[in-house]
């Protein structure tokens, strides 16, 4: 009996969800999309006027409790990047529905830090293509998402600029009738998958509903991937964030000498400046969390100067010191995100933060 | 457990470096420097000694004579851009300009795996009054651009090329005739 996570509950994602409910499988489901649907979505998704300005995941969640009572679903109301990634640990199988490429990118490495078959599902209304691609990142001399990337597939990631929000990427407004042919391909790789059937790996299948075509396609692992496909073997942590100082979180690498501390997917930041007003404060906290605040002095956005980022944190740097007794939620980190810890030169141990309601 | 080391970033950098180095050995205004003593080198420091518009916002407009950013290279860089990370204004605090409001400038979209030449060169055109937004709705500086637009004959600003050029030209003497005066 098999976790799947689906990352996506749009067009595709709408009809695979209830697709992957039904495979008998599937004990668990674990729904991700950060919107609400809309209007506009009535004659593109699998949804009723009642869905509308709820939560696609929740909408989703709802309607499979309703077929499958005994199925778990747990919908999460977020975007993968802004995820713990912890939260999706323990799926045996990750499938995204996604629209654009840097959610992608997002869900490709952790499924290859978690070491599970990733399936990625994409529709183009030109020529009515419907594709998946397979891979299983356990093994990481498998080819993964970006083996097939060239640069005009980076130069189109969106971009967030100082200026503005996040670029959205324009949706693909594709018919509801080819999300259903996607997503029914998706639950077949899918189901074979979860029968253990990897003939599929490293493949990618794309049917066209308007020349009746179908084209097999293969790639191969891309020794200039600009990912590094580490699997991860992590340690689960019982402690929560709050239960967690910082000079006990650098005691938790073996070896001697520094220590260095990376949360995945995160950076510190060591400044919060207030472009509107100039105002600036020395601080250590997530750069999520610093996203998150607003100016005390004119009501702000605060953002964190480039410079004063920082991926790895040193146990010998000054602003460590400062905040040696300082919890790891005092610096933003939540129950499921994933540490990495070095000593020295030592190899590094993966943790998974404690705390999160369901741990088991 | 694998050890994390990611060659492709690694060599990425190293070859930064020495683009890095051959860039200020060749140029007059323009001083880049590595920091940091761990490999691979990810941040630099990047001073302009030109002309930088500063002042403004109800303050009179000046040429401050030097500006510095910096400069890093984030682990995912090969993979996505992100401009706000890889370019931090650091002084003048009070340059003018409608892609500048300390500590972030607007370069523009770029693709990832961007070199540090190529940031460099777009720097110096903001800098320069030669990349410039005109409208309030990609601008961090909104006062700077309503200014820009209205003051059409104050940029570009007059400043030296990011490299020197060499003077490579053959010089022949002129022969005067003898009876000329």
């Amino acid at each position: 009996m098999a976790s799947v996570c689906l990352i996506g509950c749009g067009n595709i994602g709408s009809h695979l969800a209830m697709l992957l409910a039904r495979l008998s499988a599937v004990l668990r489901l674990i729904l991700v999309d950060p919107d609400t649907y809309d209007a506009s979505n009535l004659t593109t998704q699998n949804i009723e006027q009642r869905d509308l300005d709820r939560a696609k995941a929740e909408v989703l969640a709802e309607r499979i409790r309703r077929a499958r009572p005994a199925l778990h679903v747990e919908p999460l109301v977020a975007t993968v990047e802004a995820l713990p990634p912890g939260r999706l640990r323990g799926a045996d199988l990750i499938v995204a529905a996604l629209d654009g490429n840097r959610a992608r990118q997002s869900t490709n490495q952790r499924a290859a830090r978690f070491g599970v078959p990733y399936v990625d599902a994409g529709v183009n209304t030109h020529g009515l293509l419907a594709r998946v691609d397979v891979y299983n990142l356990a093994d990481s001399d498998s080819p993964c998402i970006e083996c097939g990337w060239h640069t005009d597939d980076y130069a189109r990631l969106a971009q967030r600029g100082p200026c503005d929000a996040p670029v959205e990427t324009a949706s693909t407004n594709a018919p509801s009738h080819l999300g259903a042919l996607a997503g029914a391909l998706a639950a077949a790789e899918c189901a074979r998958l979860l029968e253990q059937d990897y003939s599929m790996v490293g493949r990618q299948f794309i049917v066209s509903a308007d020349w009746h075509r179908a084209i097999t396609t293969s790639y191969a692992r891309n020794p200039a991937c600009r990912f590094d496909h580490h699997n991860w073997s992590i340690e689960t942590l019982k402690q929560a964030p709050a239960d967690l100082t910082l000079q006990q979180t650098f005691a938790l690498a073996a070896g001697s000498g520094a220590r260095s501390l990376a949360v995945e997917s995160q950076s510190f930041a060591t400044s919060r400046v207030c472009p509107a007003c100039g105002r600036e404060e020395h601080c250590l906290e997530l750069e999520r969390v610093v996203d998150a605040r607003r100016c005390e002095h004119c009501g702000g956005r605060l953002r964190a100067p480039g410079f004063a980022i920082h991926e790895t944190l040193s146990s010998t740097s000054r602003v460590s010191r400062r905040h040696a007794k300082h919890s790891l939620a005092n610096l933003g980190l939540q129950p499921g995100d994933l540490l990495t810890i070095r000593g020295g030169a030592s190899v590094a141990r993966h943790f998974e933060l404690g705390g999160h309601g369901d741990d088991t | 457990m694998t050890r994390d080391e990611d060659r492709v970033f690694t060599a990425f950098c190293e070859g930064q470096l020495r683009i890095a180095q051959a860039l200020d050995a060749a140029s007059d205004v323009l001083t880049l420097r590595a920091l940091g003593e761990e490999a691979p080198v990810t941040r630099y420091i990047a001073r302009f000694e030109m002309p930088c518009l500063a002042g403004g916002n109800g303050n009179g407009l000046r040429h401050a004579p030097h500006s510095t950013i910096g400069i890093c290279f984030p682990p995912y860089h090969l993979s996505r851009f992100d401009i706000a990370r890889v370019a931090t204004w650091l002084e003048p605090r009070d340059a003018y300009h409608p892609n500048i409001k300390w500590p972030f400038i607007c370069l523009g979209h770029m693709p990832p795996g961007t070199g540090i030449e190529e940031i460099v060169y777009q720097i110096h055109e903001v800098i320069a009054w030669q990349r410039v937004t005109m409208t309030e709705l990609d601008a961090l500086n909104h006062d700077a651009c309503a200014w820009a637009r209205s003051n059409r004959d104050q940029h570009p600003l007059d400043v030296p090329p990011l490299k020197r050029h060499s003077l490579d030209y053959a010089l022949e003497p002129i022969r005067v005739p003898e009876n000329r005066p």
